[in-house]
């Protein structure tokens, strides 16, 4: 359970997240959408600790992991923690191999046994990773990267997975692809999920509850199907 | 033309060595450590002192193998050191203050020398049977293949360990995307050290290399160091290959242009500086750096 309590994020003078509340249950699909510049991604930045925090806290399974007054939990130890995220523009290491990607997924596991078991389902789950695997990353498509970004997030079996505009730059058909992989995900896995997304009709309803963030502050969250119904998110977010 | 072949690789084996460390260390944070060349001239002191310590009381090459150990170890520790204390805290500073940090780290380093050791410069005087052996028309001293082969074994085993191991792809991931290697687990503080401790402790062998031939002395470290930084940026700074090729490239250049082209041997180093320039004007990022256009 992720409980992202009463944070506040400055950059600079500016102050970009306000007293932000959010709660991701277990074995849920959480979207949280908003405008560009609403803080979407600085509120994934600050859960991991690549944007520090001047107020609130950030608990994981009850234990706090980003605080201003505890010790924090470092970056390069979240993804032990069990909480992985899917950077926006995938962030692929573009000169190393498909292979070698999903190997750096799994930098933080060291049972070989383990990571080679999760390779396989990987490449069961992906088959076109597995088609590509002597590939540079760099060289594939953008659908493809993306799978391998969320693949190779999954090598280290997070028990959360932030996913950071997952559909950006995707054909549509190629968006259905990826959400369809994410809802196979957190049904099969009970991986909970926290969707960062602009396109809100694609995130809402690929997902149980939504958060709406407006200038770096929550302003309403609900289940999924009642924000869809709601007129004002349609009159904002879903085109009329 | 074969042996200027062999004579330039010679040279450019060491250039090659010293170029790993600045294009080591500019992968992972972008900047250029100015201080390499120096942190390389301490440890090949450290070995000075170490070998002539020693050399009455063991058999020479024993003396010789544990002095470039104590070298190696110095520079590796030297550069951990500086690290610390003179880059980490400017970490996030704009990209000038390191820069300036690490050319004040190498003025102390000279100057610390130039107080402990001497400005006189010295030598290593090894008693080493170094008559040339004729190989038909090939003429190879054996410094000539002391340093050919530790250099070629050296830049074998980065490259085996970059390539295969896990720490060395954990190293090439930090230097492509540092904070989505952290994302994964890296711990890139870490990944830092390695690459200080890796090429300080390479340039410490290339130091000892060619003081062998010629001599120790405070500023060892500054011609060959500009060289060397020359050698990664024409090979591609950054590129772990483009250092080897840039580095042996220079020193292939450098011996065809005293002997093929005529220079004047006091004008060989222009060769390099040419050779920077023309790179710099047709392909800025270096024969195989990435073509990818860094925001500056």
């Amino acid at each position: 359970m992720l409980l992202v309590k009463h944070i506040t994020v400055h950059y600079g003078q500016r102050q970009v997240l306000t007293d932000v509340t959010l709660l991701v249950k277990p074995k849920e699909i959480v979207s949280l959408i908003g405008a560009n510049g609403a803080g979407k991604t600085t509120l994934l930045r600050a859960i991991t600790g690549l944007t520090p925090l001047s107020a609130g806290d950030v608990l994981f399974d009850d234990v706090p992991i980003r605080s201003v007054t505890f010790e924090q939990v470092p970056t390069c130890r979240m993804i032990e923690k069990g909480i992985g995220l899917v950077p926006e523009g995938r962030g692929l290491f573009s000169d190393m191999t498909v292979l070698e990607n999903l190997e750096m997924g799994a930098y933080s596991v060291r049972d070989k046994q383990a990571i080679h078991l999760q390779k396989k389902k990987m490449f069961d789950r992906f088959p076109i990773l597995f088609e590509r695997r002597e590939q540079k990353a760099g060289a594939m498509s953008g659908g493809e990267q993306q799978m391998l970004a969320i693949a190779r997030t999954l090598m280290a079996r997070p028990k959360l997975l932030l996913l950071d505009e997952p559909g950006l730059g995707l054909s549509p058909l190629m968006v259905k692809q990826v959400m369809d992989i994410i809802l196979d995900i957190n049904k099969e896995d009970g991986v909970m999920v926290l969707l960062v997304e602009q396109n809100a009709r694609l995130a809402l309803r690929h997902s149980h509850r939504g958060y709406v963030l407006e200038n770096g502050k929550v302003v309403l969250s609900d289940e999924s199907t009642l924000l869809l119904k709601n007129p004002n998110i349609q009159k904002a977010y879903l085109g009329g | 033309m074969l042996q200027h072949l062999l004579n330039g690789l010679t040279v450019g084996s060491i250039y090659a060595l010293v170029a790993l460390g600045y294009t080591l260390v500019y992968g992972i944070l972008k900047f250029i450590n100015f201080a390499h060349g120096d942190v390389l001239m301490i440890g090949t002191y450290v070995a000075l002192m170490v070998f002539k310590g020693l050399k009455s009381f063991i058999e020479i090459p024993f003396a010789f193998g544990i002095a470039v150990l104590a070298g190696m170890l110095s520079s590796a520790l030297l550069g951990v050191v500086i690290e610390r204390l003179a880059y980490r805290p400017l970490r996030h500073a704009p990209r000038l203050a390191p820069l300036i940090s690490a050319i004040g780290v190498s003025v102390i380093l000279s100057n610390s020398a130039a107080l402990i050791f001497g400005t006189k410069s010295q030598r290593f005087d090894m008693p080493f049977n170094n008559t040339p052996i004729h190989c038909g028309s090939l003429v190879v001293t054996p410094y000539q293949g002391l340093i050919l082969i530790t250099a070629f074994v050296m830049m074998a085993l980065l490259h085996v360990f970059i390539k295969t191991t896990r720490t060395g792809k954990a190293m090439r991931a930090s230097s492509e995307n540092p904070l989505v290697a952290e994302l994964m687990g890296v711990d890139t503080d870490r990944m830092i050290r390695f690459t200080f401790i890796w090429g300080s402790a390479l340039g410490a062998i290339a130091g000892i290399l060619v003081s062998l031939d010629y001599k120790v002395y405070p500023t060892l470290g500054s011609l060959i160091g500009l060289k060397a930084f020359i050698a990664a940026v024409v090979g591609g700074i950054g590129n772990i290959s483009g250092a080897m090729l840039g580095g042996l490239l220079l020193g292939v250049l450098e011996t065809y242009g005293v002997a093929v082209l005529g220079i004047p041997v006091g004008y060989k180093d222009t060769v390099a500086f040419v050779l920077l320039i023309i790179i710099l004007l047709v392909r800025p990022s270096g024969l195989l750096g990435s073509n990818k256009r860094d925001k500056v």
